[in-house]
């Protein structure tokens, strides 16, 4: 089912330029990752008083997914490869052909991880960021690049790594506010 | 030996993060830390030109997809440039922006804490009010 889902959303390249052109610029290893990052770096310095701080706790919630994610992703791909899309079906592939494992795919992890922190804090603006992510996977499919299966672990797996940093930001609470007090009398808090 | 890739990646999201952090500072109303402190709504279009312009100017310059493990940036290196970047633009901007702005801050008197010192001031003036507000105390 994963190689037909591939198979049938790959059919459309050629069909029409402009969507093809679009999918080659969201698929690329430097839209997504760049914008999703710049809003999370621009998250920190966001709002005032107790909003501010709520921002910056999900901020290193985000960057703290985004380790954790990418850990978890590279450990599967190490332990299980599996071949990519292009190598067994007669695809017509938008992106560069990487050699690594396809399972899971660690660039919406990243993306979704991202997403999970600022949904955290800002559901409206989190909302349009699980757009790019979901679009950012549904890009790499599109592409032959990856599977579905592959887009929808590395997802759930971005997802649950941001979650998991939050909840470590609450238990140790006392001590993120420390440092997010240190860090405010430098004024860059 | 960082590549022209890297370079022009870096320089991507260093203007990008100069973008950003203008969007932010004027949408708080930080005027302390802003290029253009008379004039919110010209920083928000100044943010926006420079975070739409260096998508622009990255993705329509060259081909940008490149494989991670030839001419383009792995996940890591794509983090350390990031980093570095980021940290550059957001250094410049509390340093060019305390120079532009340093007539106005001077009236200030202290009694912000953290970024909200930048509604009244700029970043080098808070940080030199807090620092000698520490050697007071000790």
């Amino acid at each position: 089912m994963d190689s037909d889902i591939v198979q049938w959303l790959n059919s459309g390249v050629g069909r029409f330029g402009w969507w093809d052109a679009l999918m080659r610029a969201v698929v690329s290893d430097y839209l997504v990752p760049v914008l999703g990052s710049l809003v999370l770096f621009a998250f920190w310095f966001w709002g005032k008083g107790p909003g501010r701080v709520r921002n910056q706790m999900v901020t290193m919630a985000g960057v703290g997914g985004i380790g954790l994610t990418n850990l978890a992703t590279g450990y599967v791909n190490h332990i299980y490869f599996r071949a990519r899309p292009f190598v067994d079906l007669d695809l017509n592939v938008l992106f560069y052909q990487p050699t690594d494992s396809s399972f899971p795919s660690n660039a919406p992890s990243l993306a979704f991880a991202v997403a999970t922190a600022i949904f955290l804090a800002h559901r409206r603006l989190g909302t349009a960021m699980y757009g790019l992510a979901f679009l950012y996977g549904f890009a790499r499919v599109y592409s032959g690049v990856h599977y579905p299966s592959d887009a929808l672990a590395g997802a759930a797996m971005g997802i649950a790594a941001t979650v998991v940093a939050y909840s470590l930001i609450r238990i140790f609470h006392p001590l993120v506010r420390l440092f997010l007090r240190l860090v405010r009398v430098a004024h860059l808090a | 030996m960082p590549t022209q890739f890297t370079f022009e990646y870096a320089l991507f999201v260093f203007i990008g993060a100069l973008g950003a952090l203008q969007l932010v500072f004027a949408g708080n109303g930080m005027r302390g830390a802003l290029f253009i402190s008379r004039s919110l709504p010209a920083s928000v279009l100044l943010g926006g030109l420079l975070v739409l312009g260096t998508f622009v100017w990255f993705f329509a310059s060259a081909p940008r997809n490149l494989p991670d493990t030839g001419l383009g940036l792995d996940g890591n290196d794509q983090t350390r440039w990031f980093t570095v970047a980021g940290a550059t633009a957001l250094a410049l901007t509390l340093l060019v922006t305390s120079a532009l702005n340093d007539r106005w801050a001077r009236t200030y008197r202290g009694g912000r804490r953290g970024l909200d010192a930048l509604e009244q001031t700029t970043f080098l003036r808070a940080v030199a009010h807090t620092l000698s507000r520490v050697r007071k105390r000790s």
